[in-house]
């Protein structure tokens, strides 16, 4: 499991993500869902409405793995890309996250962040960002 | 498929009044990949081009499965876009005449090959933005379809 | 741990008898990835240095856990070395005093960040010449131990 700082959740839940899905031969179809919330430190709830569960229920069904990028001005400030594997049950979408990478673009992008000690990667997100979440 | 005016007019960088988008890839055995992207230009009526500056799954995934979707983040105002087709790098070095589903890599590297010098990031806050920047090719996706990202209409067809 | 001569002599960047290399890397699963490298250099007796000039997975590897075992791919009889240790990209952008295993982002960038000043990239023959190159930064290597891979004693400590 990985484990999500407070600077992530405040981003995920306050503008949602796009979320990457693809069929098990590969072929992707990205929904994007503008708000999140959290389950402990490695769960990320989705509500979606019929029109998004029902585009990507095929997907799903026969291919669980999600990636989460952060939507709206997160898309800017908060680069991070988030990956599990998801579950559709009605129109609520949990995902369990298993990876994370800073994609902030320079030196550090594709930095799996999941691999290192949680207090660490809060020290790394206080010396990258000047926010430590989103705004008020 | 050709985009339409206000597509071609958005699909700018962000600083030139256009938009952050997404780009998702995936695996040729389905795990995808989606990051954010501020290089973004429309090349000619039916391709969108993206800076390979700092890629990596996309570039591993684009190698092996040859297609992308593109949705726009930020701002939105009511582009509610998500642009699908194939998907490639082409990388400097490719031969000129090099053709990906219309577009001719030598084009595509003369125009878009060298972004930084075109569209320098200046106006991009100290704190986000990349400190060096070395372009190895451009990533191109040819649209096939463009579908609604709107939550309440998802996957509907545009084009 | 310091190489020895031989070591250094053919690792060197622009020597007459330089090999090519296999740098290999793994993700935290073990998946492993193995890249082709003809361009090393050693510094301080136990740094080989390498361009990035097209890893990808390579990068994706060391971005997950950082370490590498390179191997010497075309030897002179003897040379039959494989070297590990804890192994990074050190890239354009990393502050000037960003430190990995004691060497600084600086230092590497401001000498082997451009490795056509070093060496001539386009000494291979011009069949399997790369086009273009574009260089993002410098793998780093520090050698902890060196095994032999000789079918006969593969594994055997040799520093």
């Amino acid at each position: 499991m990985a484990t999500l700082t407070p600077r992530m959740k405040g981003w995920l839940e306050r503008f949602g993500c796009h979320i990457g899905t693809a069929t098990k031969k590969g072929f992707p179809t990205t929904i994007v869902v503008e708000q999140a919330s959290i389950e402990g430190d490695s769960t990320v709830v989705f509500q979606l409405t019929e029109a998004q569960a029902n585009q990507i229920k095929g997907n799903m069904e026969e291919n669980p793995y999600v990636a989460l990028a952060p939507h709206a001005i997160a898309s800017i400030r908060a680069a991070y890309q988030f990956k599990g594997a998801a579950t559709l049950s009605g129109n609520t979408l949990k995902v369990d996250l298993t990876e994370i990478y800073c994609t902030k673009p320079g030196p550090e992008a594709a930095l799996r962040l999941d691999v290192l000690p949680p207090e660490h990667v809060v020290k790394f997100e206080e010396s990258r960002w000047r926010d430590i979440g989103p705004p008020k | 498929m050709k985009m339409n005016e206000e597509m071609l007019n958005a699909l700018r960088t962000i600083g030139s009044g256009g938009v952050v988008v997404h780009l998702t890839t995936c695996s040729a055995d389905g795990v995808p990949n989606t990051v954010g992207e501020r290089f973004v230009a429309a090349f000619g009526e039916e391709h969108i081009v993206i800076a390979d500056m700092f890629a990596q799954k996309t570039k591993v995934n684009l190698n092996e499965n040859p297609w992308g979707v593109i949705t726009v983040a930020h701002p939105v105002k009511g582009r509610y876009w998500a642009f699908r087709g194939p998907c490639t790098i082409i990388m400097w070095g490719a031969e000129d005449d090099d053709d990906f589903h219309g577009a001719k890599a030598g084009e595509v590297l003369r125009e878009w090959g060298d972004w930084a010098a075109k569209e320098p990031p200046s106006e991009v806050p100290p704190d986000i933005r990349p400190p060096a920047l070395c372009q190895r090719g451009v990533i191109t996706l040819k649209v096939d379809e463009v579908y609604s990202w709107k939550p309440e209409e998802s996957g509907k067809k545009i084009l | 741990m310091k190489l020895t001569d031989e070591m250094k002599e053919v690792l060197k960047a622009g020597s007459s008898r330089s090999v090519v290399t296999y740098l290999t890397t793994s993700n935290t699963t073990g998946k492993c990835n193995i890249y082709l490298q003809p361009y090393t250099d050693v510094y301080k007796d136990e740094f080989i240095f390498s361009p990035d000039l097209f890893a990808q997975k390579t990068k994706i590897n060391i971005n997950e856990n950082r370490v590498g075992v390179m191997t010497v791919a075309n030897p002179e009889a003897g040379m039959t070395w494989a070297f590990r240790g804890p192994c990074n990209i050190i890239q354009w952008g990393h502050p000037p005093k960003f430190n990995f295993q004691g060497v600084t982002a600086g230092e590497v960038l401001e000498r082997w960040g451009d490795w056509g000043q070093l060496e001539a990239l386009d000494s291979v023959d011009a069949d399997i010449q790369p086009k273009a190159v574009g260089q993002r930064g410098v793998i780093v290597l520090k050698v902890e131990e060196v095994y032999s891979y000789k079918s006969e004693e593969s594994g055997k400590k040799i520093l």
